[in-house]
């Protein structure tokens, strides 16, 4: 039987940091295009997480593998 | 049609806060916009595109249902990390895959076939432009100070590395994602600090990337986007965000830095090397004020950056798709 071996770097493994961004109230203006509260503010303008992780609320951040996906490349 | 009805194409999920930053922007400078989300096709969005024998150049229809866009009427493009082409659960299983790799084949290279379109950024650019090796060459190429850093599989050459950097190292991953550990939420491995006496054989299990740890005063999210180039700075208040301040948002304070001369030429010298004009950088800046490239995230984040600091990047995302700038 063989040893299981994890990579070194991968040792550090741990839950990413999310910080996610409230949609309470957001709803989809198709007109505009954008995404805005009921009083017809824009979504964006309101206080937002600050992660590189969650920003698009998809759990994507900078660091993932293909945040550009480009499946056709 | 005239060049300001030409409209502008945003490809992005529908729930991205950066993209409704930029539709904000194009809606306030009366420019058309067509904003749809990749997933969407081909359920909701209807594509016919076609090739005459002698004149170069695809002519046809985008269709949302509730917007038209010719092709060849198409001014720029912002690709925003859509989502996969959603093919219909009525299509079995190895159909369904070969239907979805035909479907993004053909929205993203029709797109990209368009001639005199702008683009932020192309994505077939942004896979070439987004490893790190290459990165730390062309950065310095451009003038810009990296890390010392060492890639290896084997445990002695990185014993080697540190006793010639003989100051702390990080590891850091060569290529990012997830890692699904368990069941439940896929890991990540973040930058962080390795002591030498810990390496083995492990090592040689696949490559390593090690670093030179670089002391910083602050870091920078340093975003370039059509010639323009914003420093939001990240002051961090505990060693695990000092590390990697992805990994303790909590502990960031947000500001704003003016980006030296020679770091804006040398970033978009960067740019153009790779043929796209965005970037999301990440510098430190040492003790002693000087700026170290650690990455370029070619379709990084940024939307967090304009809502805490105020400075003005989706209104210069605007001013290129519009073609206000070069």
């Amino acid at each position: 039987m063989t040893t299981a071996t994890t990579p070194f770097a991968a040792r550090a493994a741990a839950p990413p940091c999310l910080v996610t961004t409230s949609i309470e109230g957001v709803t989809w203006n198709s007109e505009r295009q954008l995404n805005e509260y009921a009083d017809g503010t824009p979504w964006h303008t309101g206080d937002m997480a600050a992660s590189t992780t969650d920003t698009n609320l998809d759990g994507q951040g900078d660091d993932v593998s293909d945040p550009y996906y480009a499946p056709a490349s | 049609m005239t060049a300001a009805a030409r409209p502008v194409l945003i490809v992005a999920e529908q729930l991205d806060a950066a993209a409704d930053m930029v539709v904000d922007q194009l809606n306030q400078r009366d420019v058309p916009v067509m904003r749809f989300d990749a997933a969407t096709f081909p359920q909701q969005l209807t594509l016919s595109a076609g090739h005459a024998s002698a004149e170069p150049g695809w002519t046809g229809v985008l269709d949302d249902g509730r917007r038209t866009t010719r092709l060849e009427d198409v001014r720029a493009v912002y690709w925003r990390r859509p989502g996969r082409s959603t093919i219909a659960d009525t299509v079995p299983k190895p159909y369904a895959a070969w239907a979805q790799n035909q479907a993004d084949a053909a929205l993203l290279n029709l797109l990209a076939a368009l001639p005199g379109v702008r683009w932020i950024n192309n994505p077939h650019h942004d896979r070439i432009a987004a490893h790190k090796p290459q990165q730390l060459t062309a950065a310095t190429r451009c003038g810009l100070r990296v890390p010392r850093s060492l890639i290896t599989n084997d445990p002695a050459a990185a014993r080697a590395f540190a006793k010639q950097v003989d100051a702390p190292l990080i590891c850091k991953p060569v290529l990012g994602g997830r890692l699904p550990v368990d069941e439940g939420r896929a890991l990540m491995v973040a930058t962080h600090h390795v002591d030498p006496e810990e390496f083995d054989d492990s090592i040689r299990s696949t490559a390593h990337y090690f670093q030179e740890a670089i002391g910083k005063a602050h870091e920078v999210r340093l975003v370039a986007v059509g010639g323009r180039v914003f420093g939001g700075t990240l002051h961090t208040t505990s060693e695990q965000a000092r590390t990697d301040w992805r990994t303790d948002y909590e502990h960031i304070e947000h500001g704003t830095t003016p980006v030296p001369d020679h770091i804006v030429h040398s970033v978009r010298r960067f740019l153009a090397y790779y043929g796209i004009v965005f970037g999301a950088f990440d510098f430190a800046v040492t003790p002693d004020g000087e700026w170290v490239f650690f990455e370029n995230n070619p379709a990084g984040t940024w939307a967090w950056v304009e809502n805490r600091t105020g400075l003005p990047i989706a209104a210069a995302h605007a001013e290129y798709l519009q073609g206000g700038t070069e």
